[in-house]
């Protein structure tokens, strides 16, 4: 394999950090580069009152007003209080908007630095393992899966429920 | 056109229609000292009525000890004979609004946050958050019951 297949053969992953109280381990949100339109640093959110903590305010991203959501929230009540944040991931989600048919974004605040990695469609096929989440993800109603590789635990999740307005009801 | 009354709440702006705006009071002012009625906060005002006092900080779940001193004016809302006072940075200002530059808030907000903020209109740099007036009132009357 060349140089040049093996790089299109590889698959880029983002990782955003989740401080989670019931577990110790490492544990990521993943997010494949699909997901992701663009990683925003510190911007100006402005808060709506009344609204739950996971979700931080509104954003304006390219003449849209984005939801700002805290996925350490959603899993984590006790977790880092509002405003706490390094960048903004702005990603799409699978929810599509009635108006437009397109698919709806949403910003997720990252309360660390997000990483990204390059994998192997075949390390993607072998080394990732299915594991039992923790409750704080379980019950978070957004899990899409949970696997670990090597030290560290990948999170998938959906966020179309709450970038929707239909998450909890 | 519509014109709001402009308030700073933490660095954020948030714009009330200008037709409930009753007037401007200043925070700490020896003569108008707030009083506890009802296990309620108010301020009083002429000829009798009363001011419900709404941190609106509190409905933003932001803000804390330190920066409540920097709250100096209260705005006074009215709205079909109630009263209430918010607290808030600066003295307030107007400014007029093309209605067809407001955009609505995303599907995420539901239930009270979306009855509160009609929308959110931007002015160069600044992003003013409307907010209903009777929206606030009847949420800071419900928030007061369940704190009693």
């Amino acid at each position: 394999m060349t140089k040049k297949e093996r790089q299109q053969a590889e698959v880029r992953l983002f990782l955003l950090p989740l401080v989670l109280d019931d577990i110790t381990e490492s544990v990521f949100c993943l997010f494949s580069q699909n997901q992701i339109v663009e990683i925003l640093g510190q911007q100006p959110i402005q808060r709506i009152p009344c609204s739950p903590l996971y979700l931080q305010g509104v954003v304006r991203y390219r003449d849209e007003l984005l939801p700002v959501i805290d996925i350490g929230q959603v899993c984590n009540w006790a977790a880092a209080r509002r405003g706490e944040y390094k960048q903004l991931m702005v990603v799409r989600t699978g929810a599509v908007d009635s108006a437009t048919g397109e698919p709806m974004k949403a910003i997720v605040s990252a309360n660390l630095r997000v990483q990204t990695i390059k994998l192997s469609g075949q390390v993607l096929a072998t080394e990732f393992t299915e594991a039992p989440p923790p409750p704080s993800l379980a019950n978070s109603g957004i899990l899409r899966g949970f696997f670990r590789r090597k030290e560290h635990y990948l999170a998938l999740m959906n966020l179309d429920q709450i970038t929707a307005g239909v998450y909890g009801s | 056109m519509n014109t709001f009354f402009v308030i700073q709440i933490e660095e954020q702006l948030f714009g009330l229609a200008k037709e409930w705006v009753a007037g401007v009071g200043v925070r700490n002012d020896s003569k108008v000292k707030p009083i506890e009625e009802n296990g309620r906060k108010c301020l009083p005002l002429a000829h009798g009525h009363r001011a419900v006092i709404c941190d609106f900080r509190d409905l933003l779940g932001i803000g804390d000890a330190a920066s409540h001193g920097k709250q100096q004016f209260y705005v006074i809302l009215s709205h079909h004979g109630r009263f209430m006072a918010v607290p808030m940075s600066g003295r307030g200002r107007l400014v007029m609004v093309n209605e067809t530059t407001v955009h609505a808030l995303p599907s995420a907000f539901q239930g009270q946050p979306r009855k509160l903020v009609p929308g959110i209109v931007h002015n160069g740099q600044d992003a003013i958050v409307l907010v209903d007036v009777q929206a606030l009132m009847d949420i800071a009357n419900a928030v007061a019951c369940e704190d009693k």
